[in-house]
């Protein structure tokens, strides 16, 4: 194929391409023609640009929809579990925007992977914590349910520095009056033997050390995010780990402490 | 209005900022750009509750690796429009049955109003959007009915071509006729 047919044929391919009309076999397609045409050359890469920015011009022709301060502050909310990525070269997906001559593999891989349950907002970027479900296996809905949780007024966070000061902490979201709370968390080790995690609570009508059980979890590759059941009005948090099915009481020393929580 | 190359300075620079952390400038980008990502969403998931997690999806992304966007490869609002796109077509070619089912009950129904204080879009958007409708109108009927069955339904050539009993050739040569009427008639508004 000549150099002068693979370009038209690269430009159609594009084109379809910008406007996601590609089958699979076209990805593969394009991806083949790149290749024999030339991955760098400079006017493929200006036409990827050019009609990228023609199919966002057809985005733009629709009248915006309206987006309330409740999306804003939900997806806020999302941002705040899981700081910016490194910015030096991953394994990670790259890109998927326009204009990405080298990223056909990542967008096949992309189309061929099975669609994460549409409630699961996030769930591409906050895969672990999606994964790190726990209490009992839960579906992916529960990230959507916490992130509405954390988006409503009045929503509280405790940190639980890890004990020694080594690790990151974990947090509960919670709002004061209410029993249903969240914790979530990264870089969790696995407690070995099908042991588990365990949240505890101090009321603030207990006698001092009373603790009182808030909920079992898991970490699923470090990551956890699970809906916990604490007291109307608690002074003090803890994690342990517990042998499968939890305790009671703690049977170990806690492995996260809050500091004392204003009521 | 703020000139194309101004905004697009400014998305750079916002981009830029969230490599930082910068929850303001996230959420100067959402309010940029989140009006325009849910329209796009919902045209073509159908519903509003399911474009709002798509949109959320997309804006993450960018939050989470602000490095996938390439200034040398296109504008921000670009990028973020595709990444939408992509994401919206992913769920509606997999979910196409379903949709189909859907649709027949009531689509304006499940377009369902967003409460809450509305979040401001980019300033000029109103003059471009007239700009790109015109171009919009002045495509020949065959080739604006492919774009807007690829682009806004989320249907592949193939697709198309059984649709409307075509080549898979007219199909795609419809296209790129109407791409390239739409990227001249545009010039470089979307940089």
């Amino acid at each position: 194929m000549s150099a002068v047919r693979s370009h038209e044929d690269l430009e159609v391919l594009i084109a379809v391409d910008a406007l996601d009309g590609l089958d699979g076999p076209d990805v593969d397609q394009l991806g083949r023609t790149l290749a024999e045409h030339g991955p760098d050359c400079a006017d493929c890469a200006a036409l990827f640009t050019a009609y990228a920015d023609a199919a966002a011009a057809l985005a733009v022709a629709l009248d915006p929809a309206t987006v309330g301060r409740r999306a804003e502050e939900r997806l806020l909310a999302a941002a705040r579990l899981r700081p910016v990525a490194p910015q030096a070269p991953t394994d990670a997906p790259a890109s998927e925007g326009p204009g990405v001559v080298r990223s056909l593999d990542q967008r096949r891989q992309r189309r061929n992977r099975s669609w994460i349950p549409s409630v699961a907002v996030a769930a591409s970027l906050i895969v672990g914590l999606v994964a790190g479900f726990a209490v009992a296996p839960r579906p992916p809905s529960g990230l959507s349910a916490f992130l509405s949780f954390a988006a409503q007024p009045g929503t509280r966070y405790a940190t639980m520095p890890r004990a020694g000061g080594k690790g990151q902490a974990l947090t509960v979201a919670y709002r004061p009056g209410e029993s249903d709370a969240w914790v979530y968390g990264s870089t969790l080790s696995k407690p070995s033997g099908g042991r588990t995690y365990e949240l505890w609570f101090h009321s603030t009508s207990a006698p001092a050390g009373k603790m009182s059980p808030a909920g079992l979890f898991v970490p699923i590759h470090g990551d956890v995010i699970a809906r916990v059941q604490v007291g109307s009005s608690f002074d003090l948090l803890a994690v342990s780990v517990e042998p499968p099915g939890g305790s009671d009481a703690p049977t170990t020393q806690p492995v996260y402490v809050s500091g004392a929580i204003p009521t | 209005m703020v000139a194309p190359d101004l905004q697009e300075a400014g998305d750079h620079d916002l981009v830029r900022r969230l490599g930082e952390g910068d929850e303001d400038a996230f959420r100067d980008l959402f309010r940029r750009y989140g009006g325009v990502s849910k329209a796009l969403a919902t045209r073509i998931v159908r519903q509003s509750f399911l474009a709002e997690e798509i949109v959320q999806e997309a804006f993450l992304a960018l939050w989470r690796r602000p490095d996938a966007y390439r200034a040398d490869r296109g504008s921000v609002r670009g990028f973020i429009l595709a990444t939408v796109h992509h994401r919206a077509v992913d769920h509606v070619r997999r979910e196409e049955a379903q949709r189909r089912r859907t649709e027949e009950v009531d689509a304006g129904a499940l377009i369902e109003p967003d409460v809450g204080e509305t979040v401001t879009e980019s300033v000029g958007l109103e003059q471009e959007r007239a700009q790109i409708r015109g171009a919009l109108a002045d495509l020949p009927a065959d080739q604006r009915q492919v774009l807007e069955m690829m682009y806004y339904e989320g249907k592949s050539q193939s697709m198309i071509a059984q649709e409307l009993e075509l080549p898979l050739g007219t199909v795609k040569s419809r296209t790129l006729l109407g791409m390239r009427r739409l990227r001249t008639a545009i010039g470089g508004r979307g940089r």
